[in-house]
């Protein structure tokens, strides 16, 4: 004897509701057509026998009543004709017993019968008198087979109600067992994997038996919960060593990131070095230039005035290059200035786009009207705020229009710069087009990534390159070099953040 | 060697040192030609005999190196060719090999360099 223990036994709950409508209807539908077609078969065969009954029963009046009836007759023996056609009367199922002689009923008893139910039955009534055979007249049986028939529906729905009884029984025994034996372990199964991540916990699965059963007498769910303990087994331990070898690799991933940063750090440094050392040299060979005739300049006017002789022409052409070649060193120092700053200033303005392009565009014009004969600009936008840090903005539109104003073929020519502006979802970009000398490759490979370039400088301009690229590597913007339309100078777009 | 008559190029992509050089050689007597660029100074060589050239190293279009070895591949009858330059990275003794007389460091001093012109 057990109990169920944290069981529910209300088989048709939410959980197993539709399996148990559905096992319940199968079942019970398809035992109750199957009673009903076997009953129906059971029920004409006994019909069948009933009336071979009869029938046999009708053949024995035939020998048992036929030859008194007709003597009776034959000696006008009313009383004895009578009393032989009650007894004919009184046989189960005979409804109607009549003597006829050519259409004429000599004698009548019993009940009419409905013609579908009755089996009827004629035997002619002869007489030997002096060796001749005479007929008296007809026996007429009519027998009903209504009471039989009854009599066997009652019995088949009878029949029919205690199949019905049964299967219904078997059905309701069949599903408690099944819940008890099948159903509420697969339920415990799927709450277990339900309840439990069996990627994390290590609980095994238990049926929920309530008494212990020997290891000869395991069912198909012992098998299966040992082989769902076996797979969690497993699996955990997979999944240890695959965190094993998880952190192998992040350990192995972190020693490597730190020798790499290690080394990049050391790359970096070494060609820091490298580009310091030859923007170094580049500035040193620009700047030493312009010295070189502040030099001799004063020489020779120490010269001039040691021997007092002043041509008053030459004084003015000589001041002429001293404040040119002042200029020019004013515009280097400048420069390494302007790189200094850049390491400095990071933060971010909120201006307005089209404020912030017109101021720039002012300041450019006032200072390279002078070596760049039309400066156009369109920043047709409409007033938007946007973050972005204007000065190094500033700086890279100023360095533009240095490399610009120093990639001229001729000084004296006819140079012209066109910038247009354009904001693009949060990127302000622009196409410079200008008349001026293309960036050689090797120079526009500087300009992508001064570091790594081996090139060497060049009169101190790849100084302004580097600070270039290094102002729109604080901007995070893309330079665009690349381009299939010749009047096009440099591309820029320019990551910006929308207020 | 007299400074006088003498033909002197001065190579130098820096126009206004370029002049305040050719004063100071035209001052000596010198007959003082100017090129901005190595290219320009190749096509004044084939047109013309000089005795000295003074180049810079470092120019655009054609710098100084391309000019000494234009010279000495072209063995072109020179008394003395001297190289500028702003800063002294360069392998001196590779640049002597090939005919280069003295390599003299800006800020130039044009005296230093009429003494050594003097002592050809």
């Amino acid at each position: 004897m057990f109990t169920v223990k944290n069981h529910k036994l209300n088989i048709f709950n939410s959980g197993s509701a539709s399996l148990g409508w559905r096992v319940v209807v199968v079942f019970f539908s398809s035992a109750l057509f199957l009673t009903i077609i076997f009953t129906v078969i059971n029920y004409n065969k006994k019909l069948k026998d009933q009336v071979d009954n009869l029938n046999d029963r009708l053949d024995q009046i035939q020998s048992g009543f036929i030859d008194s009836l007709t003597n009776s007759l034959w000696k006008l023996d009313e009383e004895q004709t009578h009393i032989i056609l009650e007894s004919i009367l009184r046989q189960e199922d005979v409804e109607l017993v009549k003597i006829t002689d050519k259409e004429k009923v000599l004698y009548e008893l019993g009940s009419q019968v409905s013609k579908k139910d009755e089996i009827f039955r004629i035997y002619p009534l002869m007489i030997d008198f002096e060796g001749e055979k005479r007929h008296l007249g007809d026996l007429e049986i009519t027998a009903s087979q209504e009471n039989m028939v009854k009599l066997l529906s009652d019995e088949i729905k009878f029949d029919i109600l205690i199949e019905f009884i049964k299967v219904f029984l078997f059905i309701i025994f069949t599903f408690l067992y099944t819940k008890l034996l099948i159903t509420r372990h697969l339920d415990n199964i799927s709450e277990f994997f339900k309840k439990n991540n069996i990627y994390k916990s290590q609980k095994k699965l238990v049926l929920n038996r309530e008494f212990e059963i020997l290891k000869s007498d395991e069912d198909n769910f012992d098998v299966l919960v040992d082989s769902i303990n076996h797979m969690i087994e497993q699996l955990h331990g997979e999944l240890q060593e695959r965190k094993k070898i998880e952190n192998e690799l992040t350990r192995m991933n972190e020693v490597l990131e730190k020798r790499v940063e290690e080394k990049t750090k050391e790359l970096l440094e070494t060609d820091r070095i490298e580009a310091v050392v030859e923007m170094s040299a580049g500035i040193a060979h620009e700047i030493n230039s312009p010295l070189s005739v502040v030099y001799s300049l004063n020489k020779r006017l120490k010269k001039m005035v040691e021997e007092g002789q002043f041509d008053h022409e030459k004084v003015i052409q000589m001041n002429e290059i001293f404040d040119k070649s002042i200029a020019k060193i004013f515009k280097i120092t400048n420069a390494i200035q302007m790189l200094s700053q850049v390491s400095i200033v990071e933060a971010k303005d909120i201006v307005d786009v089209e404020t912030m392009l017109n101021n720039t565009m002012k300041g450019i014009i006032e200072i390279f009207k002078s070596s760049i004969k039309i400066i156009k600009y369109d920043c047709k936008f409409l007033s938007k705020d946007i973050k972005i840090n204007e000065r190094i903005f500033y700086q890279l539109i100023y360095l533009l229009f240095h490399i610009r104003s120093n990639s001229q073929f001729k000084k004296n020519e006819d140079s012209w710069v066109h910038i247009e502006f354009f904001l693009d979802n949060n990127i302000l970009g622009f196409t410079c087009y200008d008349n001026g000398q293309r960036l050689s490759n090797s120079e526009k490979a500087f300009l992508n990534n001064p570091f790594k370039s081996k090139e060497k400088r060049d009169r101190g301009s790849l100084l302004i390159l580097g600070t270039f690229s290094s102002l729109a590597a604080k901007l995070g913007a893309k330079i665009i070099l690349d381009h299939q339309n010749e009047d096009i100078f440099l591309q820029m777009r320019i990551p910006t953040e929308e207020v | 060697m007299i400074i006088k008559g003498l033909k002197i190029l001065i190579v130098d992509d820096e126009v206004d040192l370029c002049q305040v050089l050719s004063w100071d050689f035209e001052d000596c007597g010198a007959i003082v030609s100017l090129a901005n660029s190595g290219n320009q100074a190749i096509s004044l060589l084939k047109e013309e005999q000089f005795d000295v050239i003074l180049t810079d190293i470092k120019m655009p279009d054609g710098d100084g190196i391309e000019l000494l070895d234009f010279v000495y591949q072209n063995k072109i009858d020179l008394k003395a060719i001297y190289l500028m330059t702003g800063y002294s990275d360069y392998p001196v003794e590779k640049l002597s090999e090939k005919g280069m007389k003295k390599l003299f460091k800006k800020p130039v001093d044009t005296e230093s360099i009429l003494e050594d012109i003097k002592s050809l």
